[in-house]
């Protein structure tokens, strides 16, 4: 049967949905998805006054960065990481309720922000989990109760917060996500514009997300300086070394932050390049965002796998504290 | 290098500091231009009131173990007599303008050894 036939035939089996009704689905499916989430996170949420619950974090954080925790920090460090915990669950419904605000009206289906809508609403979703994290991990700052206490005259900096692979990591992504939707502002420049909307309207949005990466990572040092001054936990050494491992933890949370946004918005920005330079041309297109999409993906997975093979949540112990260490590598 | 305070020590807790933060600047730990933490800071870490940590820092600037930089804050001064102070803030200035180029402390631990064959 040649092809003409067959893509005959499959016209006439074929039904017909009309792009409203079809669009409107997809966003419903989404909406009935994110609230699922807020509704499981309300549900963790209030597990978080629960004591076996609480629990269960700090023994799951204890063997995450490998350290013991001692009995009279127990209850403090309780208390620290439930705050985090509901901050991050706070920061993630707030973001979700967010997100669904941003989408578009059932009736259009169209995102208004085209191919920039992407790395906004996942960055959102990223930066209310942080964000949330921060702020309960700050209103969570406990005093143990101990004869001795213990203050560190030097400040720590970055690199003695978190593992050397995700500030490079960070820096990689960092880099891409300011330097290619300048290149795809450029390009578009060049080429006189796009007639697609998206590519019109998503490129100075993406060009904008990307310098706004570039400037979180800039400041990390910065970051890392006052939340090294700002102890969760004060009281004796092992106070002190969980303060350092709550703040490691948060820092290496922000280094993931930008390599996740700064990726999206690279990889968005490339798949922008890809519309305007095949307009006209749409199997060029499709290939060249296959292409992309492939590549990327397959280095995401192995940058991803590369760096936590390494157990880079583990640094602070291993450089800082490797006496408190559970499980002894 | 970290100060500790114990609360049921005969010893007062400024004392405490003091002998700690000198026995660090004698032995090397805390190096000449090493930035100390504000008193107010210190003091929130350590549980104790803001007028026992200025008292113990005060104290530390008569012995001429620290000076205060006005806003700055309070700084480790150089010690010893002024050859060994000049050294000290040359080694300080290396180690800060090292870093600052990229290089680990290994390599210009290196430089200064290759340095002193020639």
């Amino acid at each position: 049967m040649r092809a003409q036939d067959v893509s005959e035939v499959l016209a006439e089996q074929s039904i017909w949905i009309p792009s409203d009704v079809f669009f409107g689905s997809v966003t419903g499916a989404l909406v009935v998805g994110v609230l699922t989430f807020v509704g499981l996170a309300v549900v963790d949420l209030v597990k978080t006054w629960r004591d076996a619950p609480r629990e269960k974090l700090v023994n799951k954080l204890a063997l995450q960065v490998n350290m013991e925790v001692s009995d009279d920090i127990r209850e403090a460090l309780t208390d620290q990481v439930a705050m985090r915990e509901r901050g991050r669950l706070v920061g993630t419904i707030v973001a979700l309720l967010a997100l669904l605000a941003l989408l578009p009206p059932v009736t259009t289906g169209v995102a208004d922000l085209g191919l920039a809508a992407a790395p906004i609403s996942l960055g959102l979703c990223f930066v209310g989990i942080q964000l949330g994290a921060f702020i309960g991990g700050a209103l969570g700052r406990r005093t143990v109760a101990t004869n001795e206490t213990v203050a560190r005259l030097q400040p720590l900096g970055l690199a003695d917060y978190v593992h050397p692979l995700e500030r490079r990591m960070a820096l990689v992504a960092a880099i891409l996500a300011v330097s290619i939707p300048a290149l795809a502002l450029g390009a578009l420049s060049a080429l006189g514009g796009s007639p697609l909307t998206e590519v019109a309207v998503g490129a100075p949005v993406l060009a904008v997300t990307g310098l706004a990466v570039g400037a979180v990572y800039l400041a990390l040092p910065s970051i890392a300086r006052r939340l090294g001054a700002r102890r969760v936990l004060r009281g004796d050494t092992a106070a002190l070394a969980w303060s350092d491992a709550l703040t490691g933890r948060a820092l290496s949370d922000l280094h993931w932050l930008i390599a996740f946004w700064g990726g999206l918005v690279a990889f968005v920005s490339l798949q922008t390049v890809g519309l305007a330079l095949s307009t006209g041309a749409p199997d060029q297109a499709a290939v060249a965002i296959n292409v992309v999409s492939y590549v990327a993906l397959g280095i995401v997975l192995a940058a991803i796998l590369i760096v936590v093979m390494r157990s880079p949540e583990r640094h602070v112990q291993r450089t800082l504290w490797p006496e408190l260490a559970i499980v002894a590598e | 290098m970290i100060v500790s305070v114990d609360g049921s020590a005969p010893t007062p807790p400024y004392e405490q500091i003091r002998v700690q933060v000198r026995d660090a600047v004698a032995g090397g730990a805390l190096a000449a231009g090493a930035k100390l933490p504000t008193v107010r800071a210190l003091a929130d870490e350590l549980g104790l009131a803001v007028n026992t940590v200025a008292r113990a820092y005060r104290e530390l600037e008569t012995d001429g173990i620290i000076e205060t930089r006005g806003r700055a804050g309070s700084f480790v001064a150089p010690q010893g007599d002024a050859g060994q102070q000049q050294a000290q803030v040359a080694a300080r200035e290396f180690v800060e303008r090292a870093r600052r180029l990229g290089l680990d402390d290994a390599s210009a631990l290196d430089l200064v050894r290759a340095a002193q064959r020639r």
